[in-house]
């Protein structure tokens, strides 16, 4: 064996997430942050190196082709520098938004609410516990006063390049009242694709706060991100997430949302559309802990060639949650013969006062409906996108700032064209 | 050749013969009514022309000017210039029914050409005013939720803005009610032209009331029996369709 080759290898071990020298290297380096951030990497780094070895029957990843997210692919951390960008001129009055590793400097105790919240805690608590330990970058977003912010603030996640893995933990706080729109990109890498992004999100809405979020996904075909979000609502509080994933080879999704004080709503939107063999796979909760709360949740996926969706998704309704009205509604089109949708639907309720729905369903396109289209003068193909097009945008028809939603629409036609 | 020419047309489906022999043909600037009782094969004979590719044509031809219709694409027949109003028409979720239209007008051009939104609007609203139609109706999913006359209406839409040379309608009177019957036939009468065939399927007189065809045609079992004026119409509303199918035994 070549030195040079050696000297790869090495500087691939020194990476691996199996050793205990690669966190206490990366602490070294970050030895200048508070004693309180230090305490939670290495909080989150033990409890990392303590979780068991891979079940082989995991019910939280049931149907899922894990080893797809194996962190063996990875041979080093992202620039942190290059992996997120707030776009300009986004803070506003009333409005803050700024780069973690820069509050880490001059204001870490804007930081502090971090810790305290966890992770969605739905399966991929290996990704949740070293994005705790190695993030170095995400942002923090936070208003105050009552500011209603019209015009959505803009975040961008860059796909890392090949091997790399970005871990972003981001936070948002929203004081009592106030009402702001984000829209959350994920960007692929053109020059070198195939890198992971490890996103890591904590929300806390404070009395009768509204959150409209956005999330487009256009990463690179060869890229994984695993997307965590817990969001905790409060009282009269609003919180909607509407997502399109259009990008990457492995996409793993965990979306929890706690109802957590009387009179709040929590509405999630989630539209995929999957080639090749892409495979996207969700997970969600929601979680009524107050009474007089509504959820409602709506995942779409249209699948091609040897594309595969997971959807596993429970409404829990504790016993104080008296007068929940909740739903939740998964459902799958399938283009082709190999293509695969599996679908977990649960509820747990006991509460006994309660209105709760779900329902799941594939389905492949109607001939006679095909045929009709067809009978207008559109191909089979164009028939098939616009058919496409039109079931997917039901999620996306929820986002209520007017120019977004057509933004994101003509994002999906877009890349229903291509 | 200015005319949609059905010549000897035999289609099946899942080995059941429907159509046996079936000859037919619509000059441009004509109207001709199909009548017939029910399983004649009156609906058959709309999807065959349109392309449907649950039925298989086993002989015949169709002639559309000069193109012979049999075994092409529904599509290819679309944009040759051919209309086909559904009986049903299909509930396309999500898509709004401008879209759709934009859709099926972009199919007619070039590869990287794309109809102009303006002027699309300014027709589109146009041809909506004269059909009695909300304007709001644009952004609603295609026929989701529609009633009987909405659905109607709306293939009348979609025939005025596509500008076919020939126009079948299949069945276009069933679920509607006297007012939607005159507004969706005085949508079809505002597109006869010199220009443009018409061939009307229906099973009641009534709709020959209101878009008054040139020729009556009466189908059983797969072929055209008897052919008059539209005093046949008339004649079959008193009479029924027996003695037209004893007639043609005999």
């Amino acid at each position: 064996m070549s030195q040079e080759t050696l000297s790869i290898i090495s500087s691939m071990d020194s990476y691996s997430f199996k050793q205990p020298e690669t966190f206490t290297h990366f602490a070294e380096s970050r030895s200048w942050e508070p004693g309180w951030l230090a305490d939670y990497r290495k909080e989150c780094w033990d409890s990392f190196a303590s979780l068991p070895e891979r079940l082989l029957k995991d019910e939280t990843w049931r149907f899922s082709p894990r080893a797809r997210f194996g962190l063996n692919k990875i041979n080093g951390l992202a620039d942190p520098k290059e992996s997120l960008i707030i776009e300009e001129n986004s803070s506003k009055d009333g409005v803050s938004i700024d780069l973690f590793d820069r509050l880490i400097l001059d204001q870490p105790h804007c930081l502090s609410l971090l810790p305290k919240i966890a992770g969605p805690d739905l399966g991929a608590n290996d990704y949740s516990l070293l994005t705790g330990a190695f993030a170095e970058t995400g942002y923090l977003l936070r208003a105050n006063r009552s500011v209603h912010s019209g015009q959505p603030i803009i975040v961008k996640h860059i796909e890392p390049e090949a091997g790399k893995i970005a871990f972003h933990h981001s936070l948002i706080e929203l004081e009592a009242n106030t009402e702001v729109t984000l829209v959350e990109k994920f960007i692929a890498n053109e020059t070198n694709p195939g890198g992971t992004i490890s996103s890591l999100l904590k929300v806390r809405l404070g009395d009768g706060a509204r959150l409209h979020r956005i999330v487009l996904q256009q990463c690179s075909k060869s890229a994984t991100l695993v997307q965590l979000e817990n969001f905790i609502i409060g009282k009269d509080g609003y919180l909607s997430s509407t997502n399109l994933h259009l990008g990457c080879g492995q996409t793993r999704v965990e979306s929890k949302g706690v109802l957590n004080g009387p009179g709040s709503h929590f509405e999630y939107g989630s539209a995929h559309s999957g080639d090749s063999n892409q495979l996207f796979d969700q997970r969600t909760i929601q979680v009524h802990e107050a009474p007089n709360c509504t959820s409602n949740l709506l995942c779409k996926n249209v699948l091609r060639n040897e594309a595969k969706s997971i959807f596993s998704g429970l409404i829990k309704v504790r016993k104080e949650a008296q007068h929940t009205d909740a739903y939740q509604t998964n459902r799958n089109l399938l283009l082709s013969s190999e293509a695969k949708a599996d679908s977990l639907p649960g509820l747990e309720i006991l509460a006994n006062e309660v209105k709760c729905s779900h329902g799941a369903t594939t389905s492949r396109i109607d001939p006679q409906e095909l045929f009709y289209l067809q009978s207008r003068g559109m191909s089979l193909k164009d028939a098939e996108k616009l058919i496409a097009l039109g079931f997917l945008s039901g999620p996306l028809n929820s986002v209520s700032h007017e120019p977004t939603r057509e933004w994101i629409l003509n994002s999906l036609a877009d890349s229903l064209e291509s | 050749m200015n005319s949609l020419k059905i010549e000897n047309l035999q289609a099946s489906i899942e080995d059941k013969p429907i159509l046996n022999g079936l000859t037919l043909e619509i000059p441009k600037g004509e109207v001709h009514a199909i009548m017939g009782p029910n399983g004649s094969g009156k609906s058959t004979l709309a999807k065959v022309l349109a392309g449907h590719p649950d039925y298989k044509v086993t002989g015949g031809t169709a002639i559309l000017d000069n193109e012979n219709l049999i075994g092409m694409e529904p599509d290819e027949i679309s944009r040759l210039g051919l209309f086909l109003a559904f009986q049903y028409p299909m509930e396309v979720a999500g898509v709004s029914i401008a879209n759709f239209i934009r859709a099926a007008r972009n199919a007619r051009l070039g590869k990287d050409e794309k109809v102009k939104a303006v002027d699309f609007y300014k027709e589109l609203y146009e041809h909506m005013d004269a059909l009695g139609m909300d304007r709001k109706f644009t952004s609603r999913s295609l026929n989701d939720g529609f009633s009987g006359g909405e659905k109607k209406r709306c293939e009348i839409l979609q025939m005025s803005m596509l500008n076919p040379k020939y126009c079948i309608l299949d069945e276009t009177d069933s679920g509607l009610d006297i007012d939607a019957l005159r507004v969706v036939s005085e949508g079809v009468n505002r597109m006869r032209n010199p220009e443009r065939g018409i061939l009307v399927i229906t099973h009641y007189q009534r709709l020959l009331d209101y878009i008054v065809p040139d020729f009556v045609h009466v189908m059983s079992e797969g072929k055209i029996v008897r052919t008059g004026g539209k005093d046949l119409a008339l004649e079959l509303e008193d009479r029924g369709y027996d003695w037209v199918k004893q007639e043609a035994v005999a």
